[in-house]
C-alpha cells in the first residue's frame, strides 16, 4: 500500500464517517426534532385561538366565531379539515362538513376541546397537513444535503492534494533517491527541505549520505591499505604500478620494479607464532620504507612478499642502491623482547622498459628474479635475465621434484671425511646430500635446500638425511666413526625432533653419542630459550651438537655458553687466507681458544693447503674438513676411502679443483 | 420649479391645520361614528371603512369609525352617547331621543326594511305554529327588525311564545339557524340578503314582518348643526355619484336620502315596548 492510500485511507474513512453520521443520524434527528417543533407551534396556534373562541362560544356569536376561524385558517395553510363542534356534538363551524383527509405520513388529526372555568364550550377537530412545510424543511435539508456530499469531496480532494503535494511527493522522491543511493549511484538530487518533518527527514538523509559518502571514502581507503603494515595492499600497488608505467611512457623515464620475500620467514612464523611473525612483517615493512626515497612506494602484496617501485630517470643505478640498502636494513636482526628472529630478503627485479612494459609482466620477471635470488641462497638481489625465465621454471619444478624425490629416493647422500688433524686419522663424516634428478642429474644442495625449506619440505629431507646416514654407518659396519648431519633451524624448533632422533637411533642401531648435529649459528639464534631447552635435550639423549659456520652468525658469547654444544665449526671463510691474513689468524686462534676455554671441541672447514693444516693443528685444533683431505665422495667410495685412511695413504698434498658443491 | 410647489404645499398643509372660525367645526376634530354591528366586524368595516374614508374627503373632517361585535354593548354605548355620528336601530333612536338627542339625517329612502323569521331549509320547523316554546336566536333584545317587531308579531298575530337567543348580530343570528343551534332566527331582510350563499342557501323565510322605515344615520345634537349640515349634505351627495352609490349600496342603502324623527314616530305606537329592554 503506497503511502499515498495511506494518507487518503484516513480522509476517505473520516468523509464516510461525516456523511455516514450525518445521512443516518444528523439529519434524521433533524427532521424529528422539527416534525416535535413544528406540531408545538401548532398547539400553542391552537391555543390562541381557543382563547379568542371563549367569548363568541360563550356569547353564541357564531358570526364572530366564524370570522376568527376564518381569518386564522387563511394563516394556517397546513390547517386542512378545521370543525368545532358543541361538546353534546352539534356542529359549530364550519357551515359545511369538510371531506375526511386521508391518513399520511405528516397528517394529524387533533381533538382539542375549548375549556373556560371547568366547562367545555367546544370541542375543535383539526386535521393538520405538515406535508408542506416538512417538505420545505426537508428541501432545506436535502440543499445543505447536497452541499455537504459536494463540498467535503471537495475539501476531501483538496486535503489529498495538499497531502500528495507536501508529503507523498517528497517523501516519493526521497524515497527513489535512497533507492539509487544504496545501489551506489550518489548523483541524485534531493527535494528542498521544507520547514516540517519532512523536510528534516530530507536534510536528515542529506548528511547520512555526506556520511556514507565519507565513509565509502574511507572504506576505500581502507580497501587500498593493507591492515597490517599500513603500507599500500596489492589494490593500490598494481594502480599505483600502472599509473607509473604510463608516466614513465610519457616521460620517457625508467622505473625498476622489486619483488621481496623474506627468506625463512616461515620458519620464524611457524616457531615463534604469528605475533611475533606479523610483529615482524611490521617492522620489516617499516625497516623497507625507510630505503626508499619519495615518489617510490612500497606495498606488502601478501604474507612475506612486498614489492618496490622504483621511479628512474635514465638507468637502473637507483635500484641497485635500494636494494643494498633494503638487504643492509634487514639483516639487523629483529627484536622482540628475549626473541630475535633473523630473516633476510631475496629481492628480484625487472626493469622497465628493457624487460617489460606492463603490469603483468613486469611482475613476472621480477617474481622469477625473486627465485633466483632465493635459489641463490638468499640475503641478496638479483635482476631479471631472460635466462632466469628458464630457471624459473626450473625453480618451480624444483619444488614438484622435492615431492617426488622424497617419494622416489632420489636423494643420495655424499660423505666428507672429518680428519683428527694431529693424527690425520678419519674420526668422522659429515652426510651431505645431493639430489639424483633423472632429468637434471646430480644436484647440489645449495639449489634446492632453500627451496626445500619455502616449500616446508626440509623436516622429511632432514629425517630421510638421518635414517640413511645411520643406516648406511651401519652398513659399513663403521662403529668407532662419528656421524656428523646437517640441520636446520626448522629441525631444532620442530617438537618431534627428539622423537625422530631416538626412533632412528634405535631403529638403526645407532649409538648416540657418535651421532653429531650440526646446526648454523644464525639458525640457534631464531629463539634462544628454545634452543636452550632442545640442546638440552638433545645432549640427554647423548647425541653431540656442534654449532657450524660458526663467525659468520650474529650469536653472541653469552649465548654460546648456554648452549649444550659440544663442537665448534670454523667457517670456511676464516681458514682459507691462514696463515697469512693476520685478522683471520687472529679470529682463528681467538676462536679455538675460547672453544678449548669453554670445553668445546674445534673443527676447521675448508682446509685446502698443508699450511693451513699446518697451522691449524698448531694452534690445537683438533678436527678439520676440507678438499685437502677430501671432497665429499658417493657412499660407494667410502670404503676404499676408509681403508686408505687407515692405511696412512692419507693426506694428499695435492689441492682438489674444487667445483661448487659443498 | 419644485421648491416652489413644495413652499406652496408647505403653506397651504399649515393654512388647512390652522383652526379657523367661519362656523365651520375645529377641522382637527374627530367625529365618532358608530356602526351597529348587524354583521361581523369584520364586514361592517369592509362596509363602512371606505365609506367613511370618501366622506372624510368630501367633508374634510375626520372620522372614526366604531363598531363592537356585540349589538348590545354597541346599544349601551349608543345610548349612553358615545357616538357623535351613529347608524342605528331607528327605535332606539327613539328612545335616546330625550336622553341623548340623535338627530335622524338620511335614510334608504328607496326601500324598507322588514323583520323576517328564518329556518334551516331542510330543518324540522315547516311553518310559524311549529316554532311554539321552541329557541329563536335573535340578534339583540333591541333589534328593531330583527326582535322587537318580530316577536311582537309572533305574540300578538300567532299568539307564539318562543324562547329567544340574543346571539350578538344578524349574522350569528343566521349561522346559529343554519348550524342547527336554534330552531328558528330573527334578522331583517336587508342582512339577509347580505349573507354569503353558504348562509343564505341554506336558510328559509317563512315569515316577513310589515314595512319598517330603514335605519338612519344620525347625529348627535351636541355636534355642531354646521358640521352635521355638511356630513349630511355630503351623504346625500353619494346618491349622486356611481362610486358613493356603491359604497352605500353595500350598507346596505340603495337609495339615499333626507329623514327626520317623525318618520320614526310610528314605531312607539306598535306595542314594541313588551319586548323593550332598557338599559
Amino acid at each position: 500500500m503506497g503511502i499515498r492510500t495511506k494518507l487518503l485511507l484516513p480522509l476517505l474513512m473520516l468523509l464516510m464517517v461525516i456523511i455516514g453520521s450525518v445521512e443516518l443520524f444528523w439529519l434524521p434527528s433533524l427532521t424529528a426534532r422539527e416534525e416535535i417543533k413544528q406540531m408545538k407551534n401548532q398547539y400553542d396556534q391552537l391555543g390562541v385561538l381557543e382563547i379568542a373562541l371563549v367569548d363568541p362560544l360563550l356569547e353564541g356569536n357564531l358570526a364572530q366565531l366564524h370570522l376568527i376561524i376564518d381569518e386564522v385558517l387563511t394563516k394556517h395553510s397546513e390547517w386542512k379539515r378545521f370543525s368545532l363542534y358543541k361538546e353534546q356534538g352539534g356542529r359549530l363551524y364550519p357551515i359545511v362538513e369538510l371531506p375526511d383527509i386521508a391518513e399520511g405520513e405528516h397528517i394529524f388529526n387533533i381533538e382539542h376541546p375549548i375549556k373556560h372555568l371547568d366547562a367545555t364550550l367546544g370541542v375543535i377537530y383539526l386535521t393538520i397537513d405538515l406535508t408542506q412545510t416538512f417538505d420545505d424543511f426537508k428541501d432545506d435539508l436535502r440543499t445543505l444535503d447536497w452541499l455537504l456530499l459536494f463540498l467535503l469531496p471537495m475539501v476531501a480532494i483538496g486535503s489529498a492534494v495538499l497531502q500528495d503535494r507536501f508529503v507523498r511527493r517528497p517523501l516519493h522522491t526521497l524515497a527513489g533517491a535512497a533507492t539509487r543511493i544504496a545501489h551506489g549511484d550518489f548523483d541524485v538530487k534531493l527535494p528542498k527541505p521544507s520547514t516540517d518533518e519532512v523536510g528534516q527527514l530530507i536534510l536528515a538523509f542529506d548528511g547520512m549520505c555526506k556520511m556514507r559518502n565519507t565513509a565509502q571514502n574511507s572504506l576505500e581507503k581502507l580497501a587500498y591499505f593493507d591492515m597490517l603494515t599500513r603500507l599500500p595492499n596489492r589494490v593500490m600497488f598494481k594502480e599505483h604500478l600502472t599509473q607509473a608505467l604510463k608516466a614513465a611512457e610519457k616521460k620517457n623515464n625508467k622505473l625498476s620494479l622489486m619483488f621481496i620475500d623474506l627468506d625463512r620467514f616461515k620458519v620464524v612464523n611457524d616457531t615463534l607464532g604469528h605475533e611475533i611473525g606479523d610483529r615482524l612483517l611490521v617492522e620489516a615493512g617499516e625497516r623497507i620504507e625507510k630505503c626508499i626515497r619519495a615518489g617510490d612506494l612500497v606495498a606488502r602484496l601478501g604474507g612475506d612478499e612486498f614489492t618496490v617501485v622504483v621511479n628512474e630517470k635514465k638507468h637502473h643505478k637507483g635500484s641497485r642502491i635500494i636494494a643494498e640498502r633494503i638487504i643492509e636494513a634487514l639483516q639487523q636482526p629483529f627484536v622482540f623482547g628475549s626473541l630475535k628472529p633473523v630473516v633476510s630478503p631475496s629481492i628480484g627485479i625487472s626493469f622497465y622498459p628493457e624487460h617489460a612494459s606492463n603490469y603483468g609482466t613486469m611482475m613476472q620477471y621480477a617474481d622469477t628474479a625473486m627465485y633466483q635470488a632465493k635459489a641463490g641462497g638468499g640475503n641478496c638481489y638479483s635482476y631479471y635475465t631472460a635466462e632466469m625465465g628458464d630457471k624459473l621454471a626450473y625453480n618451480m619444478n624444483i619444488e614438484a621434484g622435492l615431492r617426488r624425490a622424497l617419494v622416489e629416493d632420489e636423494f643420495v647422500l655424499h660423505y666428507q671425511p672429518k680428519i683428527h688433524l694431529a693424527s690425520g686419522k678419519i674420526v668422522g663424516m659429515e652426510a651431505l646430500i645431493r639430489w639424483d634428478d633423472p632429468q637434471k642429474g646430480l644436484i647440489p644442495p645449495d639449489d634446492f635446500i632453500p627451496l626445500a625449506e619455502e616449500a616446508g619440505l626440509i623436516i622429511p629431507i632432514g629425517e630421510w638425511v638421518l635414517h640413511n646416514a645411520c643406516k648406511q654407518f651401519a652398513e659399513w659396519g663403521v662403529t668407532d666413526l662419528e656421524l656428523a648431519i646437517n640441520l636446520s633451524a626448522s629441525h631444532l624448533y620442530d617438537a618431534s625432533l627428539l622423537d625422530t632422533l631416538k626412533t632412528t637411533l634405535e631403529k638403526t642401531n645407532f649409538a648416540a653419542n657418535r651421532l653429531e648435529i650440526e646446526i648454523t649459528e644464525n639458525a640457534l639464534m631464531h629463539d634462544v630459550g628454545q634452543t636452550i631447552t632442545v640442546l638440552e635435550q638433545i645432549r640427554k639423549l647423548g647425541v653431540k651438537v656442534a654449532i657450524d659456520d660458526f663467525g659468520t652468525g650474529y650469536s653472541s658469547l653469552n649465548y654460546l655458553k648456554r648452549f649444550a654444544i659440544d663442537t665448534i665449526k670454523i667457517d670456511r671463510s676464516f681458514v682459507s687466507d691462514i696463515p697469512h691474513d693476520a685478522d683471520d689468524v687472529a679470529i682463528t686462534t681467538a676462536t679455538v681458544v675460547m672453544a678449548h676455554s669453554l670445553n668445546r671441541r674445534v673443527v676447521a672447514e675448508g682446509i685446502e693447503t698443508q699450511e693451513q693444516a699446518d697451522f691449524l693443528n698448531k694452534l690445537g685444533c683438533e678436527m678439520g674438513q676440507g678438499y685437502y683431505y677430501s671432497k665429499p665422495l658417493p657412499s660407494n667410495e667410502i670404503p676404499k676411502m676408509l681403508s686408505d685412511n687407515r692405511s696412512l695413504k692419507w693426506p694428499k698434498p695435492t689441492l682438489v679443483n674444487a667445483k661448487a658443491i659443498n | 420649479m419644485n421648491r416652489f410647489v413644495h413652499g406652496l404645499l408647505a403653506l397651504i398643509i399649515a393654512i388647512g391645520s390652522m383652526p379657523f372660525s367661519t362656523g365651520h367645526a375645529v377641522e382637527n376634530v374627530t367625529y365618532t361614528f358608530g356602526v351597529i354591528p348587524q354583521f361581523d366586524t369584520r364586514q361592517t368595516l369592509a362596509i363602512w371603512e371606505p365609506l367613511l374614508a370618501e366622506l372624510e374627503e368630501r367633508t374634510g373632517l375626520n372620522f372614526q369609525l366604531q363598531g363592537s361585535s356585540n349589538i348590545q354593548k354597541f346599544e349601551a354605548a349608543f345610548m349612553d352617547g358615545d357616538f357623535d355620528f351613529a347608524y342605528m336601530n331607528p327605535y332606539q333612536v327613539l328612545k335616546a331621543s330625550k336622553s341623548q338627542g340623535y338627530v335622524p339625517m338620511v335614510r334608504d329612502i328607496g326601500r324598507s326594511l322588514s323583520g323576517v323569521l328564518v329556518v334551516r331549509k331542510d330543518g324540522t320547523v315547516k311553518d310559524i305554529a311549529d316554532l311554539a316554546g321552541k329557541q329563536i336566536a335573535f340578534p339583540a333584545p333591541n333589534a328593531l327588525g330583527a326582535t322587537l317587531v318580530v316577536r311582537t308579531d309572533l305574540k300578538h298575530i300567532y299568539n307564539i311564545d318562543v324562547v329567544p337567543v340574543y346571539v350578538k348580530s344578524h349574522s350569528s343570528v343566521y349561522l346559529n339557524v343554519v348550524m342547527g343551534e336554534a330552531d328558528a332566527g330573527g334578522g331583517v331582510q336587508k342582512t339577509l340578503s347580505q349573507q354569503p350563499l353558504s348562509v343564505r342557501g341554506n336558510l328559509r323565510v317563512i315569515y316577513k314582518t310589515r314595512d319598517i322605515t330603514p335605519h338612519p344615520v344620525t347625529a348627535h345634537s351636541r355636534v355642531p348643526a354646521s358640521v352635521r349640515e355638511s356630513v349630511r349634505l355630503a351623504l346625500l351627495a353619494f346618491g349622486e355619484s356611481k362610486k358613493g352609490q356603491a359604497l352605500l349600496s353595500a350598507v346596505p342603502i340603495n337609495k339615499i336620502g333626507d329623514t327626520s324623527i317623525g318618520d320614526y314616530k310610528q314605531l312607539g305606537e306598535w306595542g314594541l315596548d313588551e319586548f323593550y329592554v332598557s338599559h
